[in-house]
């Protein structure tokens, strides 16, 4: 089982990174600067669902570190990592402790929201001005919709992928006997 | 989609379209740019820019002479000087903040000073 988690893990970072090098170059048509999609958060929203907190932390590092070799946008590493880590943990906190509640859209939707404080934080240090935080509202009200399309995007995934999961523990029981 | 997230999307909208209003609100109050008149390093007079549109002329008397300082707009210069050199004449218009035109001879200063820090030009991503 470790070994399959550990690939399984490996699998969704290779999707995270190829999903987070192709929403780099994709413009967004918005009047806010850095807007992005936010496509690899369904990574972390899925890997928190199906493997927990933990996995979902070393997936979102992980994810970080290698996209950022392959984009070659160091500054963009410090805003995606803080973003990643900030949005996995209020996801956590909110999947684990209100997911009688919220669906995972809902749950998306405060990861998005986490992902615009933690960033615009990032950038209100980096530029020492906090008043980088009047972007906020603009950007919780785009980061509604990408978050609520990352919601239901993982609401599939997850429901075909614990399938998956699912059969393969119990066929690997006669696979090992092979 | 349960009710709590269509309660929790509707807040959301809500609470941020109000705050980009409030953000508006802000900043259209802390854009202004201030116009400080120094007479021997001490303060002279200070005023507000970008309210009136139309030209203001201030004359600033010292006892070594009398500058002429007129305000149109956004920008500020000193128009005349009784002074030798007429550096700050030649200084020309100030727009921005932190621009400064002296008169050295008459001991007069303006400079402009910004409702908020802006230390940037530009920011790349």
């Amino acid at each position: 089982m470790k070994i399959r988690k550990i690939l399984f893990l490996s699998l969704i970072v290779a999707t995270g990174i190829c999903l987070h090098i192709i929403e780099s170059s994709i413009p967004v048509p918005f009047i806010v600067p850095g807007a992005k999609l936010g496509l690899a958060n369904i990574v972390n929203l899925i890997t928190l669902v199906l493997f927990g907190f933990k996995s979902a932390i070393v997936v979102a590092i992980t994810r970080c570190i290698v996209a950022t070799l392959g984009t070659g946008a160091v500054t963009g590493f410090f805003y995606s990592i803080s973003g990643a880590l900030f949005s996995t943990a209020i996801m956590w906190v909110v999947y684990k402790y209100c997911s009688s509640f919220f669906s995972l859209i809902g749950v998306s939707i405060f990861g998005s929201m986490a992902h615009n404080i933690a960033q615009l934080t990032v950038a209100s240090i980096m530029i020492h001005n906090p008043l980088i935080f009047t972007y906020l509202p603009i950007m919780i009200l785009v980061s509604l919709f990408t978050g609520y399309f990352v919601g239901l995007a993982s609401i599939y995934v997850t429901k075909h992928l614990k399938n998956i999961l699912s059969n393969q523990q119990d066929s690997s029981h006669y696979t090992n006997l092979s | 989609m349960t009710k709590w997230d269509k309660l929790l999307i509707i807040t959301v909208v809500f609470l941020s379209t109000l705050g980009m209003f409030y953000v508006k609100s802000i900043s259209t109050n802390s854009d202004n740019l201030y116009l400080a008149i120094e007479v021997d390093g001490k303060p002279y007079k200070t005023i507000s820019l970008g309210g009136s549109p139309k030209n203001q002329l201030i004359t600033v008397e010292t006892p070594a002479g009398i500058n002429l300082i007129e305000v149109e707009g956004n920008r500020v210069r000193i128009k005349e000087a009784d002074c030798r050199d007429q550096l700050c004449v030649k200084t020309g218009w100030l727009s921005r903040a932190n621009q400064i035109s002296i008169c050295l001879p008459n001991r007069v200063s303006i400079k402009l000073i910004g409702g908020k820090e802006d230390d940037i030009d530009i920011i790349s991503y």
